[in-house]
């Protein structure tokens, strides 16, 4: 003990410093990534600002560029999270609160590889597969939109007219499961009735009736298009988020809950989904961000035509888009390229307050949890 | 220092893959300095549409001069005036003639302007999908589909095809075009548009490609394109000029200059003007100009230059004149 004292000083004092010298390492790399953001914010303000304070750009040009880029960003990400939201926060709730561990452990690690699949390759897809096959095939593709969210809905009722024994055989928490043939199924039934309906409805013609009635033109690459991949895109995102809101609000509280005398469903929706919703609210924050930054993926399926239509038949172009596109080939210093850098100035500032919002509601709703006793 | 000149000579045509040649190269240069071979390399930037081309044509000029390695960067023809005015590269690839402030930007630094040569021809196509009946548009029809200023003189826009008394897809014409920043959108814009505004409907395509794709996509489209982007999805339409001619966009109507939609495809060089060509840019510009060199424009499907052209050219830059002339 005594002897082997001196010798292990210089090893602790060593450890010691190695410690020090890390954690100054990790502080620097901090301290340089945060300088770094406020670095890109500071050189686009900078090579921004004279568009607008008057440096040879009419208010009006300004504003008429940057009009229909601002409305078809916004145009999009509607769209996506018009179509990713209440999949995603659906696909939380089950997956935290119905499903059964085995699935989730399997389920939830292949929801989040979605996450990492590259935004050109959606994009790409989108563009150059979905884009002309919906086009060949509108009716089939409308049915499919319209027939499958009742049909989860069906499968519920109809699950709880089912006798008992058969319940037992297709479980609530294997639902995830047992509903995929179910919902192909009736995916083949919506392909083969669409051509009957149009010629039903529409006299087998539902392009040229949207035009003649509705005056809706269809556009092959258009927000609808644009939805669904970016939906596809930003779905893993807020499931991840949203899931681990609700699975971290303490078990007590439903447990209790469902003490007093409330139904599973009543306890979610009355008690633990309240408990979560900062977290969920996090969820879609973040997932607005990334709908409205991505680039790709708009760049390769909306024809980035600078339209101000609300239709979701038509295209529409993005500020991130525009800038992947024109920037390259602007020249430094002219007139495009200042209007472009605004364009990236006001998707900085947008993305940075969305992010810094959702973040701060995910910190304080994990000390709210800390307080109840939960695990997150 | 002689030897520290050599190491960084073998260094660098190590590099280039082919260092057996390269060794050979150095001892011929130390051997016989009078009559050397050139060695170097060649740096370029511009024009991301002749991109393929100058690689094509630095691949031809490492096998005439094993010594020499063109060095590409592409990123649009905008990016080659302040990269030759700022003395970055001596080399400037571009689609579209230099423009008067980028060329007074050049003057102003140097105080001699660039020496312009003419590479090669190209031509912008209008495509429609393959089965689409049409087969010729004049400039009226054609501004009155594109564009909402109407600067050609129609009197009132064209946006179905009903509306040309064609038996052609119902519903609204769809325009796919290129996107602003490229010379493709601002050469379509001044000779189609007559110097006026697109529609907003234009969808804007990153590139010549994606709009014949999308084009031969949709039987209700129209596009424009680069000559060389081309396929059987589509079909070119003829353009009927004022005099009522129709011009089929073919190489000889091209090169001729005749098709109304044609264009030049330039090199621009940082040249004093009392000054030589250094010799790797005299090997360069010597397979341009060269029935080799113009073979490689033929077969990326632009159009070659008239020899005459050429040899006007070549006696400009006091090139040895062609063998057969």
């Amino acid at each position: 003990m005594i002897d082997r004292f001196p010798v292990s000083l210089p090893r602790t004092r060593r450890r010691h410093l190695r410690d020090r010298l890390a954690t100054a390492m990790i502080t620097a790399g901090g301290i340089g990534v945060i300088l770094a953001v406020l670095a890109i914010g500071l050189f686009l303000a900078v090579e921004a600002l004279p568009a607008l304070l008057g440096g040879g750009l009419e208010i009006d040009r300004i504003r008429a560029t940057l009009t229909p880029i601002a409305w078809g960003t916004l145009k999009a990400a509607f769209w996506a999270l018009l179509f990713a939201i209440p999949l995603a926060l659906g696909a939380a709730m089950h997956s935290a609160l119905f499903m059964s561990p085995r699935l989730r452990t399997r389920l939830k690690p292949t929801l989040e590889l979605m996450e990492a699949l590259p935004g050109v390759v959606i994009g790409f897809v989108a563009g150059l597969v979905l884009a002309p096959w919906v086009e060949r095939h509108l009716p089939e593709a409308l049915t499919l939109l319209l027939i499958l969210p009742p049909a989860g809905l069906l499968a519920g009722a109809l699950w709880r007219w089912l006798p008992t024994g058969v319940r037992c055989w297709l479980p609530l928490s294997w639902a995830g499961l047992w509903l995929v043939p179910w919902l192909i199924a009736l995916s083949w039934v919506a392909m083969i009735v669409a051509p009957a309906l149009e010629a039903l409805l529409f006299g087998g013609d539902l392009r040229g009736w949207l035009d003649a009635e509705l005056g809706l033109h269809y556009a092959a690459r258009n927000a609808l298009i644009v939805g669904l991949a970016m939906g596809f895109a930003v779905l893993p995102s807020v499931y991840a988020l949203a899931e681990e809101a609700l699975a971290g609000v303490p078990a007590s509280l439903a447990e209790g809950a469902q003490a007093l005398g409330a139904t599973r469903w009543q306890a979610l929706w009355r008690v633990v989904l309240p408990a979560a919703s900062p977290g969920i609210f996090a969820a879609v924050m973040i997932g607005a961000g990334r709908a409205v930054g991505e680039t790709m993926i708009v760049l390769l399926a909306s024809g980035n035509s600078a339209l101000m239509s609300a239709s979701p038949l038509e295209g529409m172009r993005s500020m991130a888009a525009s800038i992947a596109i024109e920037l390259p080939e602007a020249t430094p210093g002219s007139p495009d390229y200042r209007l472009l850098l605004l364009a990236a100035l006001v998707l900085f500032v947008f993305t940075f307050l969305v992010n810094t919002l959702a973040e701060l509601v995910r910190t304080r709703l994990r000390r709210r949890y800390r307080r109840m006793g939960g695990t997150a | 220092m002689q030897r520290g000149r050599l190491v960084r000579h073998l260094i660098r045509l190590g590099h280039s893959g082919s260092s057996l040649a390269a060794l050979l190269t150095v001892g011929l240069l130390f051997a016989t300095p009078l009559r050397a071979e050139p060695v170097g390399t060649l740096g370029t930037m511009g024009s991301d549409t002749l991109a393929g081309l100058m690689l094509r044509w630095g691949e031809q000029l490492t096998e005439r001069h094993p010594g020499i390695r063109l060095q590409l960067q592409a990123s649009g023809s905008a990016s080659a005036p302040p990269a030759l005015t700022a003395g970055t590269t001596r080399l400037g690839p571009m689609s579209r003639p230099m423009r008067e402030a980028e060329r007074e930007a050049f003057i102003a630094r140097h105080g001699y302007p660039p020496v312009e040569i003419e590479i090669a021809r190209d031509a912008l196509t209008v495509v429609v999908h393959r089965h689409h009946p049409l087969t010729a548009l004049d400039r009226q029809t054609l501004d009155a589909i594109f564009s909402r200023t109407r600067h050609c003189g129609a009197e009132s826009a064209i946006t179905r095809w009903s509306q040309l008394g064609v038996d052609a897809p119902p519903g609204r014409i769809e325009l796919h075009g290129r996107n602003l920043a490229s010379g493709t959108y601002g050469l379509f814009r001044e000779r189609a548009l007559c110097g006026g505004e697109y529609r907003r409907a234009l969808n804007e395509h990153p590139g010549s490609a994606a709009v014949v794709a999308a084009v031969g996509e949709t039987r209700s489209a129209i596009g424009y394109a680069g000559l060389n982007h081309l396929t059987a999805s589509v079909k070119a339409l003829a353009l009927v000029d004022d005099n009522g001619v129709r011009h089929r966009p073919t190489v000889e109507a091209v090169r001729r200059g005749d098709y109304p939609l044609s264009r030049s495809l330039y090199l621009y060089l940082n040249l004093p003007p009392d000054g030589t060509l250094p010799a790797v840019e005299r090997a360069f510009l010597d397979l341009v100009l060269s029935p080799a060199g113009q073979a490689s424009v033929g077969s990326l499907g632009f159009v070659t230059l008239p020899e005459a052209r050429l040899a006007s050219q070549r006696r400009r830059l006091g090139l040895a004149p062609l063998a057969d002339d």
